[in-house]
């Protein structure tokens, strides 16, 4: 797992796992924004190791740009939107079959989600004849975490 | 002429749904296994043990779908040189065996959240228990499938594993004719949750130490992994010379594949969040988990990845898990 600070945004990248270390990445105490689009995946060990270094360096997250592999997370452990954590955006990975093409819709808070509401997501069409675009993810449980979110 | 079986296996089929017993008997006799039917008006157990010995038999499973610990201490009593107890659950039978603490008298368990258990699953079964052979991702695959096999004898070549399968089911995009980085990320994940279990939790010597410090595995605590994928299912298998995988595990592992909906499940997520949290990541990413226990000898864990279809279906897909005791 790396940490690069730029503009005052923390880019993550790489696997999260126990080895997670975030003493040496010069957080501020504080409201941190991390953008997390660069992870790919989080073990079990890794979740809990980031937690207790958010908590250790009493730390307000705001999450942005999450992929599914932290989508995952949020909704099975509920210590990680712990300490005031905010999300501010969340990837929602979409297919389309017939331009063969993936890809990924952001859902920012206030605009296409409102914290602590349930949320009702239309896939856009592409706009292309015959488009099938399909979301790659189950919303029932991919946005059960949205409900849980301090409003 | 010669003949193609010469090891005879019998069984015992004591099911609660008629119709689906009869179904059985027929799949049986196609694997060259003559089963005798408990009907407690005409044979009941104990008549039913007793012909398989008049006629010589030796080996034999009892099969139901109904955890009665007196019918199973009966069972074993019956002198047969050895004996396999096989439960199966689905979801016709499965509020009669969750929290039952004779569950973990049987040896195999073969469990599936749809009506009924896959033929080919049971047909598998039988030929493990014939052929003695559990062990091996290449039980979990179609004939021909490649096993790539590797050992881990360091806790810090975890990195190299998580970056060989991503590339590898990342390679399977053109096969499957769709991207498969998200696949790709279910694989690394659940590869990562056997190895740490194989690495620390089953190791009676490393459960307590801190995972964060790498660990060098001593040859005789060297954990091997396998890989294969025959077109459809991706099989990760992993195993542990230890052998200390307990029983009461099985009723996390049915519990949470008999959950009602994605909700429940999460909901048990978030409960086991403290410990087994692990074993939640694994379940909610496979389509199969197959357990072989070899008590204090030998773990392995096969979680099989269905990879047909997208990712959303993948989640919603039939699960499937299966235990052998051996």
């Amino acid at each position: 797992m790396d940490i690069v600070e730029r503009g005052g945004t923390f880019y993550v990248t790489g696997d999260i796992t126990e080895a997670c270390d975030l003493s040496g990445a010069n957080l501020p105490g504080g409201q941190v924004r991390f953008d997390l689009g660069g992870v790919r995946s989080i073990n079990s060990c890794g979740v809990r190791e980031w937690i207790t270094w958010i908590n250790k360096l009493n730390i307000e997250p705001v999450y942005s740009n999450c992929p599914q592999a932290v989508v995952m997370q949020f909704n099975m452990v509920r210590e990680f939107l712990g300490n005031n954590a905010r999300v501010e955006s969340f990837q929602v990975p979409a297919y389309c079959e017939n331009c063969g093409q993936q890809k990924f819709f952001l859902m920012r808070s206030g605009t296409e989600f409102q914290p602590g509401q349930p949320l009702e997501f239309n896939l856009p069409m592409c706009g292309e004849e015959g488009c099938s675009i399909e979301s790659d993810v189950d919303f029932e449980s991919y946005f059960y975490f949205v409900e849980e979110l301090q409003s | 002429m010669g003949t193609t079986e010469t090891f005879r296996l019998d069984a015992v089929l004591d099911l609660s749904n008629r119709a689906y017993q009869q179904e059985l008997e027929a799949l049986f006799k196609s694997c060259a296994v003559y089963p005798v039917i408990v009907d407690e008006e005409k044979l009941n157990l104990s008549a039913a043990f007793r012909h398989i010995a008049e006629q010589g038999g030796r080996h034999c499973m009892y099969i139901t779908d109904n955890i009665d610990a007196s019918k199973l201490a009966e069972a074993r009593q019956m002198g047969l040189a050895r004996l396999d107890n096989v439960l199966m659950v689905d979801d016709e039978s499965k509020q009669k065996v969750s929290d039952s603490p004779a569950l973990t008298m049987f040896n195999h368990v073969l469990s599936c959240n749809q009506q009924h258990v896959p033929h080919l699953q049971i047909m598998s079964m039988v030929r493990k228990i014939r052929d003695g052979k559990f062990f091996g991702v290449d039980k979990c695959v179609a004939y021909g499938a490649y096993v790539h096999r590797y050992i881990l004898s360091h806790s810090d070549q975890r990195q190299w594993f998580r970056d060989a399968l991503y590339e590898f089911v990342k390679g399977l995009s053109s096969f499957l004719n769709r991207p498969s980085d998200m696949y790709a990320q279910y694989a690394v994940e659940v590869q990562e949750e056997l190895l740490m279990n194989a690495i620390w939790d089953a190791n009676p010597n490393r459960r307590t130490v801190d995972r964060r410090v790498p660990v060098a595995l001593l040859p005789q605590e060297a954990v091997q992994v396998e890989w294969s994928f025959d077109g459809t299912t991706l099989a990760i298998g992993v195993r542990d010379p230890f052998g200390t995988f307990e029983a009461p595990i099985i009723y996390k592992y049915l519990k949470f594949l008999f959950a009602n909906d994605r909700k429940s499940m999460i909901k048990m997520q978030q409960e086991a969040a403290g410990a087994g949290l692990g074993l939640f990541m694994v379940l909610e990413r496979l389509s199969g988990l197959i357990v072989n226990v070899s008590p204090g000898q030998c773990t392995e864990v096969v979680a099989a990845l269905n990879l047909l279809g997208g990712p959303k279906a993948f989640n919603k897909r039939q699960r499937s898990f299966q235990y052998f005791s051996i």
